[in-house]
């Protein structure tokens, strides 16, 4: 090995250049110099081009690179011996550098060859400047609109390094956490959160990296940020990992969810207010149904009205609220299909309780659908109105039997609504003002227009005193059918108004009263007529009153002048000329007196008698007892020296004239006490007691000689007298006195008697009820 | 006493009550006292001092007139009227002694100022009787103002 070398350099065997030739000196130096030169350069170009290999990692074909460096410095080795050549003829060397050379080079070629398309490929360096430069304006724009986005989020959006450091923050983080812009950067992400999640946060971060995926931060948990003022706030934070140069990064986009929380807060307080609402509710059965028709809610009301406690009936199908024969014909389901295909459905009609009682109910059913309008469920609203239903049905009664009631009574009714100007006549009105069913122009001013004329300012007169006093109203009047008849109506009719007193309608009745008219008329004229003969007949009678007054004023006078002439000169002659008379004739004188003075009597009893019936009889309450009293009093010579036996029962009052009443007392005691003259003991009982008519009837009853009672018919006779004079003195008009001054009062006078027992005088004073 | 001696005026158309009446007042001795005038008309004269009695003097009236109702030409009420609403006679007293029993009557002549109203009885007894307790009362208990000042 040592001697291949040594025969490399061996220089022996060939002269140097300079030697071989004939050479200039400055053609020698020419080669010389020029080759040193190349070799200079040669060398040089390998190693700037192992340099730019070196530096520039990304030089595409590298070997060829480095076979370039060889090939080249194998050529400057080459020129470098070349020079040498001229002082050390190393022949050898320089053959064994260009075998190099030679093997170098084509080593190249060889590497270039199949290298030559790929290179041809390789883009100019122009374009991939213009592309490089493209590429980077895109990115700055991207960049741009990156951090426009970034801080034009409503979320807060944060950065942050695996250590924990915030390298980006939007404003809107700052103005959500309450720092000034770029107080955030540089600060631990712990800054944000709340003390009590601090400890804990390192840990979790460190996960997250361990592990970086995009996700939500902290699934399921309540999340909470820290304002610098201390004050927490509730957060939704979505994490992303983010590679950059500095390494992995998170970005975190934060949300406020206050507004959100409240708002939610809000919504679940007003829906369990609403749910509290719904199951307090007494009145109405508000019912949640699934999809299928089985109950999911049960409220207050609908335990009330159905009888079912929630627990009992939650779960069960509606069909439970059904009659059977309901639930046969399928009714539950269809009125549920009905709901669902219309969204509403409304019933009325018999629901069964628990207890197996019915009810008149009326139901809405309302579908409930999701956001999807998935169907998922009913509400079912249900009322009791039984009670209206009966009142309805009560109504409709009471009005039909009105409508027959009136069309018996052939009464019209009427009804002016003021709100609609509408006035709504029954059929009958119509024919009461003789229209065919269904014309009348239904207005109030039709109905003035067909009040007769004369009439009519009357009739609206009324209707006016009906609006202001509001009271039911009367009125008559007069109506022209259109055959031109006359007829003759009767109203009662009555405003009604609101509670703010604003007339609301006027409604009443109309009756036909043309033969009550009619029927008044003639009345009328009958009175009229009647009043005629009565005025004539009074006037008769008056007249005849007149002479019987005038008549009974002569008696009066002239009878008794001549009978006190008589008596008076008979009295003269007795007392005068006594001594010239027998005592026969002084005995027949004294008859003459006598029969004079009974005579006196007579006129004086007929002249009460017929004063009696012009004396007229003013009805007083009168003290029956006090009468009798009076009478007994002025009575008492007739009793004296005798036994008289009186007793008195309780007289009632009664409505009579005094002084008549007290002249039939007096006649009938005087009568009692003269008729009990030759008894030893008289007995007289004074009373009243209640007769078989209900009146009270006052009685004098004595134990006298009474009389016979086929007689009794003569008693109240005037000038009738059933004993003789011898026995018992009178006129015989007394009893007649009596019976008129009854008879007047409308009272009625009896006697009941038996000869040698006594009698009994009944009468009453008032007339008798007709019972 | 009054120069004329008439105390009372009878005013009376039945003769045979004159001759009753006197026959009366003569037992009870005052008969030289009475006038009788029969009608009303001449009661009028005679108490207002005209026709046949103008020479009277008004002022020298009786002491009681006792005046029947049922008169000839002037009725009683009538000359009651008259006597009583003069106011130169109205102070005389008036009775009237009349059968009537007529309540219109008393009424009337109540009215118009009587001083006493008799029913004629029948009964000449108690005829007498009313006569005598008539002149007893007016003539001798009644004392009457001073007619004329």
């Amino acid at each position: 090995m040592f001697s291949f070398f040594t025969s490399l350099f061996d220089t022996s065997d060939f002269p140097a250049r300079w030697s071989c030739g004939n050479w200039s000196d400055v053609h020698g130096w020419l080669h010389v110099l020029s080759d040193a030169a190349i070799f200079g350069a040669y060398f040089a170009i390998p190693v700037v081009l192992a340099y730019f290999v070196v530096r520039r990692k990304d030089v595409p074909f590298l070997p060829i690179f480095w076979l370039f460096a060889a090939f080249i410095l194998c050529c400057g080795i080459g020129h470098l011996v070349e020079a040498t050549i001229f002082w050390q003829p190393w022949y050898r060397l320089s053959g064994l550098v260009k075998v190099i050379t030679a093997f170098v080079s084509w080593a190249t070629v060889i590497a270039l060859v199949p290298i030559v398309p790929r290179a041809l490929a390789l883009p100019a360096l122009a374009t991939i400047n213009l592309q490089l430069k493209q590429e980077i304006e895109e990115r700055k724009r991207a960049e741009k609109r990156m951090e426009l986005a970034v801080h034009a989020s409503p979320s807060g959006m944060v950065m942050m390094t695996s250590a924990g450091v915030i390298v980006m923050v939007n404003a809107r983080t700052e103005a959500m956490f309450g720092y000034a812009p770029g107080e955030l950067i540089g600060q631990a992400i712990e800054i944000l959160v709340p003390h009590r999640f601090r400890a804990q946060h390192p840990g979790l971060r460190q996960s997250f990296f361990q592990n970086p995926k995009a996700r939500s931060m902290g699934v399921g948990r309540d999340l909470f940020g820290l304002r610098k003022d201390g004050t927490e706030f509730p957060v939704e934070i979505g994490l992303n990992p983010i590679e950059t140069d500095e390494g992995l990064m998170v970005l975190s986009a934060i949300v406020d969810i206050s507004e959100r929380k409240e708002a939610e807060r809000k919504l679940r307080e007003s829906e369990e207010g609403f749910r509290l609402m719904v199951e307090s509710v007494g009145d109405y059965a508000i019912v949640r149904l699934d999809a299928h028709g089985c109950v999911a809610s049960w409220n207050v009301g609908a335990q009330r009205l159905k009888g079912y406690s929630a627990d009992e009936i939650i779960g069960q199908h509606i069909s439970q609220f059904y009659s059977d024969e309901d639930v046969q014909r399928d009714k539950p389901a269809n009125e549920l299909r009905l709901a669902a295909e219309r969204g509403r459905f409304e019933d009325e009609g018999w629901r069964v309780r628990k207890d197996g009682s019915r009810f008149w109910a009326n139901v809405i059913l309302t579908p409930l659908r999701d956001t999807a309008s998935v169907l998922h469920g009913f509400v079912k609203v249900t009322r009791d109105i039984t009670e209206r239903k009966n009142a309805e049905e009560a109504l409709r009664e009471k009005e039909e039997r009105l409508r027959l009631a009136q069309q018996a009574g052939r009464i019209g009714t009427f009804e002016w609504n003021m709100q609609t100007g509408l006035n709504t006549w029954s059929p009958e009105l119509e024919a009461m003002y003789g229209l065919p069913i269904g014309s009348f122009a239904r207005t109030q001013p039709a109905w003035e227009q067909l009040v007769h004329s004369e009439d009519r300012a009357a009739a609206m007169g009324r209707t006016q005193r009906a609006f202001e006093t509001g009271t039911p109203t009367e009125a008559e009047w007069r109506v022209i059918w259109p055959d031109g008849s006359v007829h003759w109506i009767f109203g009662c009719f009555q405003v009604f108004k609101d509670t703010a007193g604003k007339a609301q309608r006027l409604a009443g009745v109309n009756i036909d009263i043309t033969e009550r008219k009619q029927a008044e008329e003639q009345i009328r004229h009958l009175n009229a007529d009647l009043e005629r003969r009565v005025k004539d007949r009074t006037a008769e009678l008056e007249a005849a009153n007149r002479e019987l007054e005038a008549f009974s004023y002569s008696v009066s006078h002239d009878l008794r002048a001549p009978l006190r002439a008589i008596d008076g000169f008979s009295s003269i002659l007795l007392k005068k000329h006594a001594s010239e008379l027998s005592e026969k004739g002084k005995e027949n004188l004294r008859l003459v007196r006598d029969n004079t003075q009974q005579m006196g009597r007579l006129v004086d009893d007929l002249l009460s008698f017929s004063r009696l019936s012009r004396q007229p009889v003013n009805k007083q309450p009168t003290d029956m007892a006090e009468l009798v009293r009076q009478c007994l009093a002025e009575l008492r010579t007739d009793q004296e020296g005798r036994r008289v036996e009186l007793t008195v029962g309780n007289l009632v009052q009664c409505a009579a004239e005094p002084a008549l009443l007290k002249q039939v007392w007096m006649n009938l005691l005087s009568n009692a006490l003269k008729f009990t003259r030759k008894k030893e003991t008289a007995r007289l009982e004074i009373g009243c007691r209640k007769n078989d008519d209900g009146d009270m009837a006052f009685f004098v009853r004595d134990n006298g000689v009474g009389f016979d009672m086929q007689y009794a018919h003569k008693l109240f006779g005037v000038f009738q007298r059933l004993h003789r004079a011898e026995d018992y003195e009178g006129t015989g008009v007394g009893l007649a006195i009596v019976q008129r001054i009854i008879h007047r009062h409308g009272g009625k006078v009896w006697a009941e008697a038996e000869p040698g027992k006594g009698a009994a005088f009944f009468f009453t004073v008032e007339p008798a009820r007709k019972t | 006493m009054i120069e004329s001696g008439v105390e009372i005026l009878l005013v009376e158309d039945n003769p045979n009550d004159v001759r009753l009446a006197l026959h009366a007042f003569e037992e009870q001795k005052i008969a030289n006292q009475v006038h009788v005038v029969r009608d009303g008309a001449e009661a009028l004269e005679y108490i207002f001092c005209t026709g046949a009695y103008a020479e009277r003097e008004i002022t020298n009236g009786p002491r009681v007139i006792l005046l029947d109702l049922k008169l000839p030409l002037v009725d009683g009420i009538e000359v009651l009227r008259r006597v009583k609403s003069d106011p130169r006679t109205q102070m005389i007293p008036v009775v009237v002694m009349t059968s009537s029993r007529e309540e219109r009557d008393i009424v009337d002549s109540y009215k118009l100022g009587v001083n006493s109203y008799i029913v004629k009885p029948v009964d000449f007894d108690q005829f007498a009787e009313a006569v005598r307790q008539l002149g007893f009362y007016w003539l001798l208990l009644n004392q009457p103002p001073v007619i004329g000042k």
